[in-house]
């Protein structure tokens, strides 16, 4: 059996809906059940919409232009520019992608952690391959130099006296001048040989000074 | 939605993609539903209404990707205003509670049925004024056209406590009109 209430119920879920014969002829009887099924046609059928005022829209309308497409950043709209492209990135299906991110991250963190570590061992190797084979300093360097310099223009003086006795082998019959020019170039020869045992003297000396 | 118009899913779709026009259409087509909804559930707060009228526009877009066309456009977008106006309400720690009274006497006739409709329109807005949010929730979405089982889902709560909202209400209506004989 149904009382008062039940039926106010079944009047509320029937909406504009007809109710059953039953209900309807409890309703006609029942001043209650009747006064209830007209205070609540009055209060769903007495719709009187509020309108927004003309400001209020032309703002929701410019926030929401500016969330379909946010100004570009520096172009006269800075304060609504996002930092990121959205942050809708972060939302709806974001777990995988965060965690996407984080392996990314992992893992490049750890390549870039390899790399150190492999730069550093080299440059570790390179020190003690340093210390093991000592090299030679400034000084020695510029010896060196010197040094061939030298040997350089002995040679060169070498090939020029070699000339000449060519000159004079070329010169047939000259016997005085070819023998002068015999002992000028042994003279010469000796000179070289001398100023190369001196060259030899002054290497040997600066290397043991090293 | 009028006949013939673009579907609400597919202008969501184009909000999707960025289209401002398909969102123009979109607001037009709701925007008094929504403001009547928050101005009567939160009355005499005109400013605090119209910023949460704009917070409901910008939610409905940043949460365009969660709409499925499976659901009604208004009442997706009811849900998102009601959590924007419970999020306030919560805020500002005044939550309207008047104490239920499920024994409201009831008159014995209805004399109010004679009464002329713009009069007994304002004695309705008058009498959910006098509501608990959740009852006049309740009242304005019915309002609008909502069944019950989708306000049920808005204020997340089962249909029996939104059926004994409204019975509530429309007692406590009966009662008001009934004494303006």
């Amino acid at each position: 059996m149904m009382d008062c209430q039940d039926i106010q119920l079944a009047i509320l879920e029937a909406g504009d809906a007809a109710l059953t014969a039953a209900l309807e002829q409890h309703v006609a009887s029942c001043a209650e059940c009747r006064g209830f099924r007209s205070a609540c046609a009055a209060a769903v059928g007495s719709v009187s919409e509020d309108t927004p005022s003309p400001q209020v829209d032309a703002g929701v309308l410019a926030a929401c232009h500016g969330v379909l497409s946010p100004p570009v950043a520096g172009a006269g709209g800075a304060d609504n520019a996002l930092p990121f492209p959205s942050r809708g990135w972060f939302e709806g299906d974001g777990l995988w992608r965060r965690l996407a991110v984080a392996a990314s991250l992992v893992l490049l963190g750890t390549l870039a952690g390899l790399v150190s570590l492999r730069m550093r061992s080299e440059a570790v190797q390179i020190r003690l391959a340093a210390v093991d084979t000592p090299q030679p300093t400034s000084k020695s360097a510029w010896f060196d130099e010197d040094l061939d310099l030298d040997l350089l223009s002995l040679e060169a003086e070498f090939l020029l006296a070699e000339a000449n006795s060519g000159d004079l082998v070329a010169s047939d019959g000259q016997d005085a001048a070819g023998t002068a020019r015999s002992e000028q170039m042994d003279t010469d020869v000796d000179s070289l040989d001398r100023e190369l045992l001196e060259v030899e003297v002054d290497f040997l000396l600066n290397t043991e000074a090293l | 939605m009028s006949k013939g118009s673009v579907p609400d899913g597919q202008l969501m779709k184009r909000c999707r993609e960025g289209d401002t026009s398909a969102f123009d259409t979109l607001y037009g087509r709701y925007r008094l539903q929504l403001f009547s909804y928050l101005n009567r559930l939160l009355p005499g707060q005109t400013a605090v209404v119209d910023d949460l009228f704009q917070e409901t526009w910008i939610k409905v877009l940043k949460n365009v990707e969660s709409y499925t066309d499976k659901e009604r456009f208004l009442s997706w977008a009811f849900r998102i205003a009601h959590n924007v106006a419970i999020d306030h309400i919560r805020r500002n720690s005044r939550r309207e509670s008047v104490p239920v009274d499920e024994r409201l006497p009831a008159p014995e006739h209805v004399p109010w049925e004679s009464m002329d409709r713009e009069v007994i329109k304002h004695k309705v807005a008058e009498a959910i004024e006098e509501l608990s949010v959740d009852q006049r929730e309740v009242v304005l979405l019915r309002q609008r056209g909502v069944p019950f089982k989708e306000i049920a889902e808005i204020q997340d709560v089962s249909i029996n406590t939104v059926l004994g909202r409204m019975h509530y209400a429309v007692k406590r209506l009966q009662k008001e009109l009934g004494e303006y004989r």
